[in-house]
């Protein structure tokens, strides 16, 4: 507890700089790496004080003390970096203090910063990033860091004065999602933020437990969270976000999603994102030119903009990163990220008639109840006839036959409506939305020599999969990435003939199709006593379509939710006619699989010299709790089972 | 009437050859360079000047979505100034849409991550913007580097890209009376010379050069993609002055780096236990920042500063790595190991020269080092043929011609009744396959991570080294009904190491193994009394200057007789030879030869 108390003074920055004795004995009680086997530094505090003010202008200084522990947390460490968007945050690496663990000690301070443009991907928002130099950190060196902060993470419209541009786009309010996570341990974590009295502030601290302490002034009230000793969590395969799971504040003084439903609305009416121009009209016409119902004219609008409108930010400038750009500049540049696209189909579908908004989501993560921004893609909802608001998703459809992608089933999502709207959550999508369809008829000779065809048919996410082999690939070797999958599979085959149809990009004409004609030499093995294969459909071809095939099945027991890419159904059908006067000797045993995760069900019947083998699958959602598991994993063991083993015949 | 007539047939010749000019169509590419100029001036102060202009069709969605969008350009703002002359598209529909203003991006390249140092150099994106199917690309633009920097012109232009080009120009100038040493490889043509007062100008032109498709192993550059080499400077020595006139070279180190050295190789013995120590640090505990050494003219930091830092360049970590070498006494020298090619006449090796260590053993042979990455051996640090150049013009160069890679397990193992597989097994590794250093660096553990079976190394030596693997495992059986199956082990260190599946039915380019292969198992297993082989078979294919594949499973008594063998006789396979090639890799890697597969009586 005294220790305890203790870092909470230092993590504040109590303790006079110059006065570093205590420090120094701080960072030698820490521990090594032999008190943390698995890390290659460890954080003695990290703290972060937050001062807000009426406007919601907010003030931040972060104070960290960190020690290394091993050469790859020297390595790991040798530059101190913080990113920043220029338009929206002023950030300063006020000062650094390496304590050598010779007892030497140097202190680095703005002078040693470096500030300069941020690497960049897609987004091109001219962030940026301020770095100092620490240089070679050894075993036992730790750093001390204080950075300053003020501003917000997005960009405001009609900026006054210089300070203006860092109060937060909802004026007057303030938000964090604070983790309480971290990748290496964390002896102590402290988050203390104060906030005008005139605010009505909301939080809740999810996933585990925090300190928390309250005190009211006269102006403002502190509120101070804390925890200490954090771990690292270990991940499980395919599990969840960690935001999910782990300890985590969310604080905010938004009274509810509606009031921010209404704000995100407003600000992009304010701004004229979706005002449309004689341009922009013609196309619409243009492509809505014979649509023969309300859905085929969304239809053709969202995936004009999915497949017309590149992923690509460019910045507009004052108010990027949180206002959708116009729909004359997404129309000219073609280009945008996920908010533009969805500020392009909406000034569309106004065009065209359609009542329609924009819509914030969290791709990859829940959204908690706490209304702060936790808000990483954007999304369309549009009202058709039934009176209701249907998802349209321009980012994630492009050469993907749904409207909606998917792989965001069971996600978090805010219309921006002019009534608000509360947190909605996508629908599961049934997995026959998503079926793969493998066939496969051959005939097996007696030298082992399969000779037959193969096809496979998929829908949804489950055709966007296979279609990417074509629509993610060089033209040039189209061909070459269909055959791959025989050739993957079995080495010696010969391709007689292979067909993707006419165009894969022509995605809407219908569900994919992919058919190979083979000849595969060696395939089973042939003796006086057995004939040994392994049905082709069944044999893992195709498995891209099947992501489930991939999943890590070695735990039989799950501690965190895990997801898919999406809820799939599988039908595998293999008919092998097989030389005279063999009988089914052995094969892979299969037990019907039936449970809230998954259901499978497999079965071989030989008749005359037919082997038939039939598979169905269906795997319901994206995201599965623990409870799932067992179902879903026995699903995965058994079609991997069929996959793996030969079935055996004897003469 | 005579000039009548010779209107209206010009008319018509023109009208005929513009009926002519038809479109051209690509159906298996995604864009198509209509117009690729690159034009490299050295002007008579010794400036320089990069220029490209080009004009790309985008066919599919997939060349604007993701491919061909943005033209990416580093430059060094410290000496070397980019000016953007062009941007625009014209839309299918002949609109023009220039790039605008916030379509022109200075970022830091990813690849100077993490170093203050570095932070200064950019990476201009160039966003084209309005583009769609069947809209072109227009971009033009100068990098100018100032005189000084850089002593003389050099370059290796490919002849080819991954999409098609319609007309392909490569103009040089140079003073007028100034050589200009070229080569072409892979094609041929000759440059139309202009001389001017200023400027003697050498062009080539090349029209409807196919596209190059991307292929897995594909030999790298120059190895069988047309390509243009040129320089104003063909003397090996001045042109390697750039790198070793590097006054940082002659700097020591301090003594800070000297205790913390001494402390780590404290009780190595040997020089190959300590140099391989010290590279281990130098390599693990400083990171690399990967910045294409002409980006800033081969000039290197200090290595204290590098130490100090705790980042740097690979010329600048591996100058660091024979600073400490030689401070810890023992015998090091930096150089660079270049592919051959570029080697005679020597005016383009620097574009493509890579740091390397050479350290002289006790026996007086050459090892080399890596400051980038812990190389396995000797082989693991040159590509293919390559020649080693030591810094020092007085040594000579050391010419690396891969042997053979080798790889044979042999020995006896038993099968019990419930499964267990039992015995030992012997396997010799040589040259590109021989993990030389990880065996000194981890001899206990490392075994098991060439072969699954835990192991210790035996006698070990650059050329070959002997390891013995302890099998006792029931991994490597499944019983099926009455059959049993057995796995047949490959090591991951050979062929299985090289991921060569799936291999397509056809090539554009050469594959590029990197060395000759041979691979063999022999071993014997012993089953109780009653098994009964199900799949014997022996057989053996010849592909006469390529290679072979032997596959002999044979049962006699209680014991079945496992040989399987591969050799594939070349380093790189030509577009010719692959599909023989092909035929052996899939003959050794079809499953029903890599396992045995029995039945009890």
């Amino acid at each position: 507890m005294k220790r305890f108390l203790f870092l909470m003074v230092l993590a504040f920055g109590i303790v006079p700089i110059a006065f570093s004795g205590p420090v120094r004995s701080i960072i030698s009680k820490a521990g090594s790496s032999s008190n943390f086997a698995k890390a290659d530094y460890i954080a003695i505090f990290d703290s972060t004080k937050v001062k807000m003010e009426e406007s919601g202008l907010s003030y931040y200084e972060e104070h960290q003390l960190i020690k290394i522990l091993t050469p790859a947390g020297g390595k790991h460490f040798n530059v101190f970096k913080y990113d920043y968007d220029p338009l929206s945050a002023f950030v300063e690496i006020k000062k650094v203090i390496i304590y050598y663990k010779n007892g030497q000690e140097k202190e680095l301070t703005l002078r040693d910063e470096t500030d300069y443009p941020a690497p960049a991907g897609t987004i091109l928002w001219g962030a940026r990033q301020k770095m100092t130099e620490l240089g070679r950190l050894e075993q036992g060196d730790a750093f001390e860091v204080f950075v300053s902060k003020k501003g917000f993470t997005y960009a405001l419209l009609d900026q006054q004065s210089d300070d203006e541009r860092y109060i937060p786009p909802m004026k007057g309010h303030f938000y964090d999602i604070v983790p309480f996570w971290s990748d290496s341990p964390e002896l102590l974590k402290v988050y203390q933020v104060s906030i005008p009295n005139s605010k009505a502030v909301n939080y809740q601290v999810y996933n585990g437990k925090l300190n928390v302490s309250t005190v009211k002034g006269a102006e403002n009230t502190v509120y101070t969270f804390s925890l200490s000793n954090i771990t690292p969590i270990t991940p499980e395969p395919g599990m969840v976000a960690l935001s999910d799971v782990a300890p985590k504040l969310l604080i905010s003084t938004s009274p509810d999603w509606q009031a921010k439903s209404k704000w995100f609305y407003q600000v992009n009416e304010d701004y004229g994102s979706f005002k449309s121009t004689p341009e922009i009209d013609q196309k619409v016409k243009d492509i809505l030119q014979g649509a023969v119902s309300e859905i085929d004219s969304v239809s053709r609008l969202t995936h004009w903009v999915a497949d017309e409108l590149r992923y690509l930010g460019l910045s507009m400038g004052k108010g990027e990163g949180f206002t959708l750009h116009r729909g004359s500049m997404n129309f000219l540049d073609r280009c945008g990220v996920c908010k533009d696209k969805a500020g392009m189909l909406v000034t569309m579908l106004r065009s065209a008639g359609f009542e329609a908004y924009p819509s914030m989501t969290m791709a990859g993560s829940r959204i908690d109840r706490i209304p702060a921004d936790q808000f990483n893609h954007s999304v369309v909802v549009v009202k058709l006839a039934d009176g209701k608001l249907h998802l349209l998703d321009p980012t994630w459809v492009p050469f993907v036959r749904e409207l909606w992608s998917s792989a965001e089933q069971q996600q978090n999502y805010l219309p921006g409506i002019p009534s608000g709207s509360d947190l909605l959550e996508t629908p599961v999508s049934s997995p026959k939305n998503h079926f793969v369809k493998i066939s496969a008829t051959s005939v097996l000779n007696k030298e082992g020599t399969l000779t037959g065809e193969i096809s496979v048919t998929a829908e949804g996410q489950s055709d966007a999969s296979l279609r990417r082999m074509f629509t993610g690939s060089y033209k040039a070797l189209w061909k070459n990435n269909l055959e791959n999958e025989l050739l993957k599979i079995t080495p010696q085959a010969k391709i007689v003939k292979s067909s993707y149809g006419d165009d894969p990009y022509n995605y809407m004409a219908g569900p994919i199709d992919l058919k190979i004609f083979f000849v595969i030499p060696d395939y089973a093995v042939v003796s006086d006593h057995a004939l040994i294969y392994t049905p082709l459909a069944a044999s893992g071809i195709f498995s891209g379509a099947m992501r489930h095939l991939m999943t890590d099945v070695k735990a039989e027991t799950k501690l965190f939710s895990f997801r898919d890419a999406c809820s799939r159904s599988i039908e595998i059908l293999d008919r092998t006619t097989l030389p005279a006067g063999y009988k089914l000797s052995w094969t892979p045993t299969i037990s019907k699989v039936e449970g809230s995760g998954a259901t499978f069900e497999a079965s071989y019947s030989f008749t005359g010299n037919e082997l038939l083998l039939n598979e169905r699958g269906e795997f319901n959602k994206r995201i599965y709790s623990p409870e799932d598991w067992p179902s879903y994993r026995s699903a995965v063991k058994m079609q991997k089972a069929i996959a793996e083993n030969p079935v055996v015949l004897t003469f | 009437m005579k000039n009548t007539l010779y209107f209206w047939m010009s008319a018509l010749l023109i009208l005929l050859s513009c009926n002519r000019k038809v479109e051209k169509k690509y159906p298996d590419a995604d864009a198509v360079y209509l117009n690729l100029t690159k034009t490299f001036v050295l002007n008579k102060d010794g400036s320089i000047v990069n220029s490209v202009e080009k004009r790309q069709k985008l066919l599919t969605y997939r060349s604007f979505q993701s491919l061909y969008g943005e033209t990416r350009i580093n430059y060094n703002p410290a000496f070397q100034k980019l000016v953007i002359k062009e941007a625009y598209t014209v839309n299918p529909q002949n609109k023009l849409i220039k790039t605008p203003e916030n379509g022109f991006n200075d970022i830091l390249p990813a690849f100077c991550l993490d170093s203050k140092a570095f932070s200064h150099l950019r990476e201009m994106v160039v966003s084209h913007t309005g583009i769609e199917r069947n809209a072109v690309t227009n971009c033009s633009y100068d990098i100018t580097t100032e005189a000084g920097k850089i002593p003389f012109l050099m370059g290796i232009e490919e002849l080819q890209t991954e999409c098609p080009i319609e007309k392909l120009a490569i103009v040089i100038k140079v003073p007028a009376g100034k050589s200009l040493h070229y080569k072409l490889l892979n094609t041929k043509g000759d440059p139309t010379i202009e001389k001017s007062q200023e400027f003697d100008t050498y062009s080539w032109t090349f029209n409807d050069i196919p596209q190059r498709v991307k292929e897995i192993r594909s030999a790298s550059v120059c190895e069988d993609v047309p390509t243009l080499l040129f320089s104003t400077q063909d003397n090996r020595i001045v042109a390697m002055d750039l790198l070793t006139k590097n006054t940082a070279l002659n700097s020591s180190i301090g003594d800070e780096i000297k205790m913390y050295i001494d402390n780590a190789i404290k009780g190595k013995k040997g020089i190959a236990e300590r140099a391989l120590k010290i590279q281990e640090i130098v390599v693990n505990e400083l990171k690399s920042i990967h910045i294409p050494a002409s980006l800033v003219a081969w000039q290197i930091r200090c290595p204290e500063e590098v130490w100090k830092g705790n980042s740097g360049t690979p010329l600048e970590k591996s100058a660091l790595l024979t600073s400490i070498l030689l401070e810890a006494g023992i015998p090091a020298e930096s150089g660079v190991t270049v592919p051959d090619w570029c080697v005679d006449p020597a005016m383009t090796f620097l574009l493509v020269a890579e740091p390397i260590v050479i350290v002289t053993a006790e026996n007086g042979e050459p090892f080399f080092l890596s400051a980038d990455k812990l190389n396995s051996g000797n082989f693991d640090v040159t590509r293919g043929h390559s020649v080693i150049i030591p810094f020092d013009p007085t040594k000579k160069d050391l010419v690396i011609s891969k042997p053979t890679g080798g790889l044979h397990i042999e020995g006896k193992l038993t099968v019990d009744g419930k499964g267990t597989i039992q015995g030992e097994l012997t396997g010799l590794f040589s040259n590109g396959f021989n993990p030389y250093f990880d065996l000194i660096r981890n001899p206990a553990n490392y075994p098991q991570s060439v072969y699954d079976f835990p192991g210790t190394a035996g006698k070990v030596s650059a050329g070959q080294s002997e390891m013995q693997f302890t099998v006792n495992t029931n991994d490597l059986v499944i019983d099926r009904g009455d059959l049993r199956f057995i796995d047949l082990k490959e090591s991951k260190s050979g062929i299985l190491g090289m991921h060569l599946t799936p291999l397509p039915f056809a090539r554009q380019t050469q594959l590029n193994l990197g060395m000759a292969i041979s691979e063999s198992y022999h071993v014997f297993y012993r089953f109780p009394v009653g098994y009964h082989l199900l799949n014997p078979v022996k057989f053996e294919v010849l592909k006469p200057g390529i290679g072979n594949v032997f596959v002999s499973l044979i049962q006699t008594g209680n014991d079945v007789e496992v040989s399987r063998k591969i050799e594939i006789l070349n380093p790189s396979v030509t577009k010719g030879e692959y599909p023989d090639f092909k035929e052996l890799i899939d003959k050794w890697n079809t499953q029903k030869y890599r396992q045995l597969v029995l039945k009890k009586e």
